[in-house]
């Protein structure tokens, strides 16, 4: 029984070695693809959100007062002061909008004395700065950021009302508890578990209607059927063939991604290590969700194939349930994270989605909720082997041409 | 000569969809593909199957090679029943049809040596096995070709090498020589009785008159899946025929003379149609 196995197995997988097109698009397309994708992402976001470190900020004044220009004074705030007349504001706002230079800062005449004569009692609106930028620019949206900063700051030290995250409460001014790491993690838990299980089924789909239905369509599955080789046996050697190289495809797109994660995490301007963020379990559970997922949609789509009259028809089969997986994969955001349930990981596909958002992401694992992944996944595909054989049996399915 | 095949009331059905009714003007959504079908084949004999196309020759090459059921009847193949045991007749049935086929992408050497694994047999003895049957069928100038690379009598003959490399003791042929050139087909048919002579029995069908003279021992004339005529050609050219009729007050006999004429007679008078 198991040599039949072995036996369909090895042909199937011969089949997908000899075909170098095949192979190409199932094993190495998918993480080719992810790792272009996640790298240019990182680096189309290096380039797009950050300032080179010696860029000197243009900030168009008009009006400034002494107080303001003693507070943008500091060498390390990086900004260039540059007095305009009031005749110029429209030109400088035409060069702000074309975004050719970086803020315009228009302070009412004796802004320093308003200031100081103002009543909140009085019925005299309060002095008004504007601040014009724009944040199609980075340098732009920086330098107003930077200037709203230092205003806002000015601000709380002339009504000493109240302050807001002092510095010496926090030495390293970083109030935000949430580390790069965990930042990172939220993003990619949320960004990976879809594109992830795309790429997975994707790859299944370009070489299990060929192995099923292409086989049938060929009148080279009777030959098969003929023989004293058990259906189940068949079944099985035939979807654990397809597994062996989507399996290889889901590895490649494991470590395309393991490997674009620095690029990301550079344009993120994020400082975090891939490999200090994850253990060994979170990698195994990682293994071990990408192989049941695999073997559920090669199971899954060779059912689907078996069915079909040729390649072309079971495409047609195929080509919904990819809509229901890229669903299934956006699992995370719908539910709005991970649940803490076991229920839902009972659903394939919508629980691989959830174990691999709750692999990446930086909340602790549920590892009994992955290890249900797993065995619902698992016991899927045992059922999905059974119906294939049943199937292989049926002379209406076999031989309706 | 030995029994090895017992075909026994052979019957079976299909459903149609509402289309194929309607085509083909049936009260029914269900068609009699083969009607009670009886014959038996020995060691050594060559058995022909003849009948216009959609008679249900194929259907009974299918139920013999366990590729489906019957719906009642049975077939017994050296002692295993296709019904029960169809794991065994397997074992014991080699199918030859332009229906299976060759895949493409692979060689000939490599497909002989896949189906002598899933018959489970030795590499020693499939390696022999392969060397002689590739002598025989000359497939060994084109074993390390690509069967989709191949003529269509080069895929033939590399189709014929793999279909009997577990030594059935039954062959099932249909249309061995169909779409063959003369010199292919000659191989073709000078294996046939090679095979006959080494004890195997033959089922064999086929379209062509000539073939079927020459080569069998026995041949069964089915028509609309049922078996109107079973006996040797001589047997077959002196008989009255009147039990499978349609109508058995329409008795008749057959002249001495060729298949062909035998053939276009029985099938006139059991369809009353002409011919």
């Amino acid at each position: 029984m198991r040599n039949n196995v072995l036996t369909v197995m090895k042909k199937e997988c011969a089949r997908i070695i000899g075909d170098k097109k095949l192979f190409f698009t199932t094993v190495l397309l998918p993480g080719l693809m992810l790792f272009i994708m996640y790298f240019f992402m990182g680096t189309f976001m290096a380039a797009m959100f950050t300032v080179d470190d010696d860029y000197m900020y243009q900030i168009h004044t008009v009006n400034l007062p002494d107080s303001i220009a003693e507070i943008m004074q500091p060498e390390e705030l990086r900004l260039e002061i540059l007095p305009t007349q009031p005749h110029e504001i429209e030109e400088v706002k035409a060069r702000i909008e074309n975004r050719e230079t970086d803020v315009l800062l228009i302070f009412p005449e004796n802004f320093d004395e308003l200031v100081a004569n103002f009543h909140r009692d009085a019925d005299i609106p309060a002095p008004n700065i504007q601040v014009w930028s724009n944040m199609t620019r980075t340098e732009s949206g920086e330098a107003g950021g930077i200037v709203m900063q230092l205003l806002n700051a000015y601000h709380f030290e002339l009504t000493h009302i109240f302050r807001i995250n002092a510095p010496e409460y926090a030495p390293d001014g970083r109030y935000d508890l949430a580390t790069d790491a965990d930042l990172f993690a939220m993003i990619i838990g949320m960004m990976i578990p879809m594109l992830f299980i795309i790429f997975i089924y994707n790859g299944c789909m370009s070489i299990a209607p060929e192995s099923i239905a292409g086989e049938k369509e060929r009148g080279t599955l009777g030959s098969i059927l003929v023989t004293p080789a058990r259906r189940r046996d068949i079944a099985l050697g035939k979807i654990l063939g397809i597994a062996v190289f989507a399996l290889m495809g889901a590895a490649v797109s494991i470590f395309a991604v393991l490997l674009s994660m620095p690029a990301l995490l550079a344009g993120m301007e994020m400082e975090a290590s891939v490999w200090e963020m994850y253990s060994l379990l979170d990698f195994a559970l990682l293994f071990f969700v990408a192989i049941s997922t695999t073997l559920v949609a090669v199971s899954l789509l060779s059912v689907l194939s078996a069915y079909a009259k040729s390649v072309k028809e079971a495409m047609s089969y195929a080509a919904p349930t990819m809509i229901l997986v890229v669903l299934a994969g956006t699992s995370g955001l719908i539910f709005g994270g991970v649940p803490e349930g076991a229920g839902v990981f009972f659903i394939p596909i919508v629980n691989s989605s959830l174990s691999i958002t709750a692999i990446f992401s930086a909340d602790a694992i549920n590892v009994p909720n992955v290890l249900i992944t797993i065995a619902t996944n698992f016991a899927l595909t045992v059922t999905l082997t059974l119906i294939l054989a049943k199937i292989f049996s049926s002379e209406r399915i076999i031989f309706d041409k | 000569m030995k029994e090895v095949l017992n075909v026994q009331n052979l019957h079976k059905t299909f459903k149609l969809s509402k289309k194929q009714q309607q085509l083909k003007k049936l009260p029914k959504p269900i068609i009699t593909a083969v009607d009670n079908v009886s014959f038996k084949s020995y060691e050594g004999e060559v058995f022909g199957l003849l009948g216009p196309n959609g008679a249900g020759k194929t259907t009974i090459m299918r139920i013999l090679a366990t590729l489906i059921n019957p719906d009642s009847g049975d077939a017994i193949v050296d002692g295993c029943s296709v019904k029960t045991d169809a794991q065994t007749v397997r074992q014991k049935v080699g199918f030859l049809t332009n229906e299976l086929k060759l895949d493409d992408f692979f060689t000939p050497n490599y497909l002989f040596d896949f189906f002598a694994e899933l018959h489970g047999i030795p590499k020693d003895k499939s390696a022999a096995r392969k060397q002689e049957l590739f002598a025989t069928f000359g497939v060994d100038n084109f074993a390390e070709v690509k069967v989709g690379q191949l003529s269509q009598g080069m895929r033939q003959k590399a189709s014929l090498a793999v279909s009997i490399v577990h030594d059935p003791k039954i062959i099932i042929f249909d249309e061995p020589t169909n779409g063959l050139d003369v010199i292919t087909a000659k191989v073709v048919t000078d294996f046939l009785v090679r095979l006959k002579n080494e004890g195997k029995s033959i089922i064999l069908s086929t379209h062509i008159f000539g073939l079927l003279e020459n080569l069998c021992d026995r041949i069964g004339i089915i028509i609309e899946g049922k078996m109107v005529a079973c006996d040797t050609l001589a047997s077959l050219a002196r008989s009255e025929h009147h039990e499978h009729a349609r109508d058995s007050a329409h008795s008749f006999k057959t002249e001495s003379g060729s298949l062909e004429k035998i053939f276009f007679e029985i099938y006139e008078a059991t369809t009353k149609e002409v011919v």
